[in-house]
């Protein structure tokens, strides 16, 4: 992948984390070792994918808990009575802003169409299982690290 | 004066990020509605009156510029004024619907001063265009000076 999409990339979702959610989030230049993963119970993988000159599959994993604080800021409930469909919804929709944000920055003709994103809750996830075809990134906030994978 | 507002998006949790926006904005707010797509936003219209549409492109369903192009389609919702507020921020995007007669367009993510100064302008011109009318129909000769909100 060229540099200049991976920047984009990192500097939308700083962009729609700290404007929206007032969440710090920073895309790291490489990898974390697996000793510092420090991995949350649960995870949302919210997966969006655009189409056109350059075609792409985008996932992100977002750690529950940042769901769930997310969830609890805007919706006014408690993070504990945040339902599996709300937080769901959230991470699906932060997606959709990041790579809608990036397509602004790297296509601002309009030449791709951004598809609908889909989000699920996932158990066990690990970094070590992300699709080996698709490159890997992190990102880290205070929520932990988010993790992505991008195949064209 | 208090305004109807429509909020359709598909995201509950955008739906309450703009609903804490628009409280912020300062803008008298009467009734605060939701739909999750331009079908469920089509059957809010039926039923209530609203002043201004704030709605997303991107919907399963129905979307927002099918929802825009309905409204235009109708003597009495083609007056509501419609703003997006979207992640679709591409000029081929924006000129589809600017043509289809869009009020304003606000991209996502958004700082709460961006929907306030859109909203107002696109509140007092809406204002100023209806008292026109009143004027030019003979049943008022009340001005058509803007508002401030």
């Amino acid at each position: 992948m060229d540099q200049s999409i991976k920047d984009k990339i990192g500097e939308s979702a700083a962009e729609v984390f700290s404007t929206m959610y007032f969440i710090s989030v920073q895309l790291l230049p490489d990898l974390p070792p697996q000793d510092k993963w420090d991995l949350d119970t649960t995870y949302i993988s919210a997966r969006i994918h655009f189409t056109g000159p350059v075609s792409a599959v985008i996932c992100f994993f977002f750690p529950g808990s940042l769901a769930r604080n997310i969830a609890e800021s805007f919706l006014g409930i408690e993070a504990a009575d945040v339902s599996e469909k709300q937080a769901v919804d959230t991470m699906q929709e932060a997606a959709n802003m990041v790579i809608g944000t990036f397509l602004g920055k790297a296509d601002p003709d309009g030449a791709c169409k951004l598809g609908i994103p889909t989000a699920q809750y996932i158990s066990g996830f690990s970094p070590a299982e992300l699709d080996s075809e698709a490159e890997s990134f992190a990102f880290m906030s205070e929520f932990g690290y988010l993790w992505m994978t991008y195949s064209d | 004066m208090a305004f109807n507002i429509l909020i359709v998006d598909d995201s509950e949790t955008m739906r309450a990020v703009i609903k804490r926006t628009v409280g912020m904005t300062g803008i008298g707010v009467g009734e605060l509605l939701e739909a999750g797509n331009g079908k469920e936003a089509l059957e809010v219209l039926a039923d209530a009156w609203i002043d201004v549409v704030l709605s997303d492109i991107n919907m399963p369903e129905m979307g927002g510029l099918e929802l825009l192009k309905t409204m235009q389609e109708d003597d009495v919702l083609r007056n509501i004024p419609v703003i997006f507020i979207s992640t679709e921020s591409s000029n081929t995007r924006m000129a589809e619907a600017k043509e289809l007669g869009v009020a304003a367009y606000v991209k996502k993510p958004f700082l709460p001063e961006t929907i306030k100064e859109i909203m107002m302008d696109v509140l007092n011109k809406a204002y100023a265009s209806r008292m026109d009318e009143i004027s030019a129909e003979g049943g008022t000769d009340q001005s058509a000076d803007e508002m401030d909100f």
